[in-house]
């Protein structure tokens, strides 16, 4: 931190380089960019499709998408979300769980569930001639779920399992403390899995209950990628679908503000003897993935620790120091306000924490160079096109694009936000959303806290 | 005159020499309708062109037959720590990787017990530059001092987030208990001892030994013209010459009895791991134990997760794998038992089932099983065409390990020639107690 005023001085801009950034600039956004053969249509039903047609191989993806995350979980009950997702493909109407197993596996496919903090997810893949079977299989398990006791019992001694599995990484330990501790009372704050207790404690009526309040047409989308004819998908689906319930949950989820976590930095402090490096977490409320600052913010990350390899962090951690293999921040994706944090594993945690809040400080008040921008904005550029390579790429990018709510004009429009950014805006965003010395850091190591010896912070434990 | 003379003598000269430096060879397409192409370069580098031109990106990989078992004794680690390297006599550490973002592309590296692979993916308008760096790697690595030994210290780092995973030191264990002499049994990242042992003229020893033409193989997948991409290899890799390479061979004497070994450590549930070993991935009962990797653990309707997982519920996860192995393959089951107590039962009922379906009885292999996995497999086929990075990773690896991509392409059609005999009989042949290494983690104090 001392050394700041000498970066200043030291931060030039090299004419050449930039000129040569900005032509390749020019010339990746005039040759990346074609409309992409997406759509987005309501069916009379009242269901939202988004479909990416291609007939690059004979196979179909598609995905339902709930707004039935881990956020919408009552207290008391977390892990309701999680439960009640896994369910979907543990008994219906008409198939058993082995059944449905058995049906999509028979032809090489696979249907998986996932759920998130802001959303829950049913997935199937399939060879395009088996088609009708997904959509048979989709809309059953969504619709025809039964969720009889003995299969509750089944998936919440799984998760259960599960959760007792997560306590042996470090790296998940800490994680889940960051949440807890960075965003309080809001429900982003508590694991996805919940807890052993909260897991327990949930019933089926709980479950029936989730499930009829979000699992609805008007609650979710659905996510169609391949080799399809589109008249004849929508046809399918306005017939599948037809009889599901409709209805819009009234769960206002409050906004996660950003700013900084406390009046003075914070830590936290778990001691794991028999560990040979420590697990380090330094976060900060972020932005929402909504935020208009969405851009800025992501931009000046990718300078500060985006890239691993390449990135301020990186460089100052990994490549000066070989402080630590990996090393990097982020701003956590989330819908209602996220989180930056910049995390590492090492053997030396006092010197790489120093190394990290020494970089976040320097950007915080120096900010980045007009390089460091143009090599940020053609790597968003050219990399673009890897978000729609692999057909379950092209279902994320739709799904992202409807949870966010970027637009379906998104693709098209993705450069032209990218060009806008100016090295001010980031700046400005580093400034905004970086507090070094007011974040919160947690610790997961093998080095007594004394050691540790962190400037200005007050532990919380 | 004279002069017009001249220019039209030079004009031809220039096409005579070019033609002379920049000759390439044919490309084939060794198997109908499959957009692969290959061809060899005077110099020994093979190049193998799959072409996808479904989205504008090329991953374009170079892969060396060197890998963690031609490290050298007590100094386990050196192919991993090597590939970490990227100073060259023109650019800079990590410059390379600057340009590759710079053009949003994206780069890497990794290592396996056979191979190395370095993987750039570009827009097919900049895939050329990945290749220029390619070759630079190849001929001008250098590997300053200060720069070695804070990459040690990096690799010393990336071995501690293994030791800090709940099952890697299990897994050490287990392939020390497993493999007597195949350097198989050393892990890839090296022991924490023989890291520190490497010394920089090790490293430069193994780049000059083993990084050659002769000894690689360049993958090209993705949007790429097949004659386009092949000349821009030969601009920048036709010129490099060639080293002979030798390679070492490796034979795990035969086992002389059942191993087994109990370890105890802080974590939540037990750990069981069985593992027989079995023959070269060249072998054709390499294909057989596939299906019967497949018919034991792939999928919720394969054998062992319903009966261990979901029936009776002893088993938190379980899984069969056969390993794709050179020399002395490998088949072995992994399982999580739901407690301590269960963990013989989970063991016994992994034997049950391979007792099962070698018999001829009412549990004994059905029509519809058979049916699956090979429904399986071709759906597999397309699913992972699906992307020309993991395209590319498959050509490489096949590239390496066998050597024959007939044994990737034809993959399905074998698949589909097994028996249930031929099951029947593998199962015999390997998986006999004579022949079977143990190794069970308890959680502490329980």
């Amino acid at each position: 931190m001392n050394n700041i005023k000498n970066q200043i001085s030291k931060i030039k801009m090299t004419k050449k380089s930039s000129k040569l950034v900005i032509l390749i600039m020019l010339f990746i956004s005039s040759v990346c960019f074609a409309t992409l053969p997406i759509s987005r249509d309501s069916l009379d039903i009242g269901l939202k499709v988004l479909a990416y047609q291609t007939n690059r191989l004979p196979l179909i993806e598609m995905r339902w998408v709930a707004y039935a995350g881990s956020i919408y979980d009552p207290v008391g009950k977390e892990g309701l979300a999680n439960v009640t997702n896994k369910l979907l493909t543990h008994g219906t109407k008409v198939r058993s769980a082995v059944k449905i197993s058995s049906d999509i596996e028979f032809v090489g496919g696979a249907l998986s569930v996932g759920t998130s903090y802001d959303y829950a997810t049913l997935h199937i893949r399939v060879l395009s001639k088996n088609t009708d079977l997904a959509f048979d299989m989709l809309s059953d398990v969504l619709l025809n779920s039964i969720f009889s006791d003995s299969e509750i019992a089944k998936v919440k001694n799984e998760i259960i399992g599960n959760i007792k599995q997560g306590c042996d990484y470090p790296y998940d330990v800490g994680w889940d403390k960051l949440n807890q501790l960075l965003y309080k009372n809001h429900p982003y704050g508590h694991t996805i899995d919940g807890d052993t207790i909260s897991v327990t404690k949930i019933t089926r009526k709980d479950i029936i209950d989730f499930y009829n309040k979000y699992y609805t047409v008007d609650n979710g989308f659905l996510v169609v990628a391949g080799d399809f004819d589109k008249t004849d998908l929508l046809k399918k689906i306005t017939n599948k679908f037809a009889t599901m319930r409709k209805g819009k949950p009234d769960t206002p989820i409050a906004s996660f503000e950003s700013g900084p976590f406390a009046p003075k930095s914070q830590g936290y402090y778990i001691y794991q003897p028999e560990l040979t490096q420590s697990y380090v977490f330094i976060g900060v409320p972020g932005i929402a993935e909504t935020s208009p600052d969405y851009f800025p913010a992501r931009v000046m990350n990718f300078v500060l620790g985006g890239s691993p390899l390449t990135s301020h962090l990186g460089n100052a951690v990994r490549e000066t120091q070989g402080l630590a293999y990996d090393v990097r921040s982020f701003f956590d994706r989330r819908l209602y306000g996220g989180a930056f944090v910049a995390t590492t594993q090492t053997v030396n945690p006092k010197k790489a924490i120093g190394i990290m809040l020494d970089e976040i400080t320097k950007m915080n008040q120096i900010g980045a160079t007009q390089d460091e921008l143009n090599r940020a904005k053609t790597f968003y550029i050219g990399n673009f096109p890897f978000n729609y390579d692999a057909t379950r790429d092209k279902v994320d990018l739709l799904q992202n694009m409807e949870i966010y709510h970027k637009g379906m004009d998104y693709p098209e429009k993705f450069t032209g936000y990218i060009e806008k950014v100016t090295l001010n805006d980031i700046n400005q965003a580093a400034k905004k959303y970086l507090y070094p010395n007011n974040y919160l850091l947690v610790i997961v190591t093998n080095v007594a806290k004394d050691s540790l010896q962190v400037q200005g912070i007050e532990w919380l434990n | 005159m004279k002069n017009v003379y001249k220019f039209y003598l030079l004009i031809i000269s220039f096409f005579i020499v070019s033609t002379f430096l920049f000759a390439t060879p044919e490309l084939k397409q060794p198997f109908p309708n499959y957009p692969l192409y290959e061809t060899t370069l005077k110099n020994g580098l093979r190049v193998i062109i799959y072409v996808d031109s479904a989205v504008p990106v090329v991953s374009s990989q170079l892969w060396y037959n060197v890998g963690a078992i031609y490290d050298l004794p007590y100094k386990s680690g050196m192919s991993h720590l090597l590939e970490h390297m990227d100073n060259t006599k023109h650019y800079k550490a990590r410059q390379i990787s600057a340009i590759v973002d710079s053009l949003g592309g994206e780069d890497n590296a990794f290592t396996s017990s056979l191979y190395v692979c370095y993987w750039v993916d570009l827009s097919k308008e900049f895939y050329e530059t990945a290749l220029k760096f390619g070759a630079e790697r190849m001929v001008n690595l250098v590997i300053p001092k200060e720069k070695f030994l804070s990459e040690r210290q990096v690799v010393s780092e990336e071995r501690r987030l293994g030791e800090n995973q709940p099952y890697d030191k299990m897994w050490e264990q287990f392939d020390l208990l497993f493999y007597k002499f195949h350097p198989y049994r050393n892990p890839i990242v090296g022991w924490m001892d023989d890291i520190q042992r490497i010394e920089l003229t090790d490293l430069l020893n193994h780049y000059h030994n083993y990084y050659t033409p002769l000894n690689a193989v360049c993958v090209i997948a993705g949007a790429a013209e097949p004659q386009d991409a092949l000349t821009k290899v030969e601009k920048y890799f036709g010129n490099i010459k060639s080293k002979p390479v030798t390679h070492p061979i490796f034979n795990e004497p035969e086992q002389a009895g059942e191993q087994r070994m109990t370890m105890s450590q802080k974590v939540s549930l037990p750990v069981i791991a069985i593992g027989f070993h079995t023959c070269d991935v060249t072998s054709p009962d390499y294909y057989i134990l596939e299906v019967l990797e497949a018919l034991l653990s792939r999928g919720k309707d394969s054998r062992l997760y319903k009966k261990a997982v979901y029936e009776k519920q002893y088993a938190q996860q379980i899984s069969a794998s056969n390993d794709l192995e050179r020399d002395n393959g490998r088949f072995y089951f992994f399982a999580m038992p739901k407690q301590t107590n269960l963990v013989d039962s989970v063991e016994k009922l992994i034997y049950d089932e391979l007792s099962n379906i070698q018999s001829l009885g009412k549990d004994s292999i059905t029509n519809e099983e058979m049916q699956r996995v090979k429904n399986q497999v071709i759906a597999n086929e397309i699913f992972g065409k699906d992307s020309g990075r993991s395209m590319g990773f498959r050509i490489g690896q096949q590239a390496i390990t066998t050597g024959n991509l007939a044994d990737m392409v034809e993959y399905p059609k074998r698949i589909e020639a097994v028996t249930k005999d031929e099951i029947r009989s593998v199962i015999g042949k390997y998986f006999v107690p004579k022949n079977r290494t143990v190794v069970t983690l308890l959680p502490e104090g329980k």
